[in-house]
């Protein structure tokens, strides 16, 4: 039996780590520290989510001086939507998403 | 940006250089979004697992290319790591400086090695049409 994509336990711990603020565009280091993930197993999961239309990415636009600018990532609606539909956290969808509590701000 | 971190250096640089190399256009802006997070990664430690995993990254999305261009430098920097101990004259431990000689020559021979079959090995994805199965 072909198992549901995007159901591993890493990219479900990713895409709850996604959900907590989900209009919030996050960084790659501070996901990783969240879900405890290492860059090569993180990294692999966010292209497969972008390239399913699941997430979205942008660069930042002000990096601070002497730094290069950073990647950051969003669930799109429907990645949001997925994700939501996902059992993986067990909660009602209202508590598992911070959707509406979140800051509509652009970088963190 | 913490500079002393040891991995903020050159070996970080060439690290970027090859990787971007190696993988496919499309992927590139990933290996820059890798690499940009060091930036903000402190200590050592973490650094250098966040570099183990970008090669891990690289090594899956080149199909192994990234691998040699590594392979051919270390051979490169023993090379001359033990050419110099070599030329120091250093006979301590028992060791004779003949030997770092020895061991100059066999690395610096490897590294030439591994660099010439790298140039004559075909690509890994040819770009061209793919093979039709012969008529019977």
């Amino acid at each position: 039996m072909a198992r549901k994509p995007n159901s591993s336990r890493q990219t479900e711990a990713l895409l709850a780590a996604l959900l907590q603020s989900a209009a919030r565009w996050r960084y790659g280091y501070d996901l990783s520290k969240e879900t405890g993930l290492k860059s090569g197993t993180l990294y692999p999961i966010l292209m497969r989510l972008e390239s399913q239309g699941w997430l979205e990415t942008r660069w930042e636009d002000q990096p601070a001086e002497g730094r290069p600018r950073r990647h950051l990532y969003r669930l799109t609606s429907r990645g949001l939507a997925e994700a939501l539909a996902s059992p993986a956290s067990g909660k009602e969808p209202a508590q598992r998403v911070g959707f509406v509590a979140a800051p509509e701000a652009g970088a963190p | 940006m913490n500079r002393d971190a040891p991995l903020s250096s050159w070996q970080t640089r060439l690290s970027r250089r090859i990787a971007l190399a190696a993988c496919p256009p499309r992927e590139r802006p990933w290996v820059e979004a890798l690499f940009a997070e060091l930036d903000v990664i402190d200590g050592a430690g973490p650094r250098f697992a966040w570099i183990a995993g970008a090669a891990r990254v690289v090594a899956t999305r080149s199909g192994g290319r990234a691998v040699a261009p590594f392979v051919v430098l270390l051979a490169l920097w023993f090379a001359v790591l033990s050419g110099a101990i070599s030329l120091t004259g250093y006979e301590g431990l028992g060791f004779d400086d003949d030997l770092f000689l020895a061991f100059a020559a066999t690395f610096g021979a490897t590294a030439l090695g591994l660099w010439a079959r790298a140039l004559r090995r075909t690509p890994s994805r040819p770009d061209g049409p793919p093979l039709t199965p012969r008529k019977a």
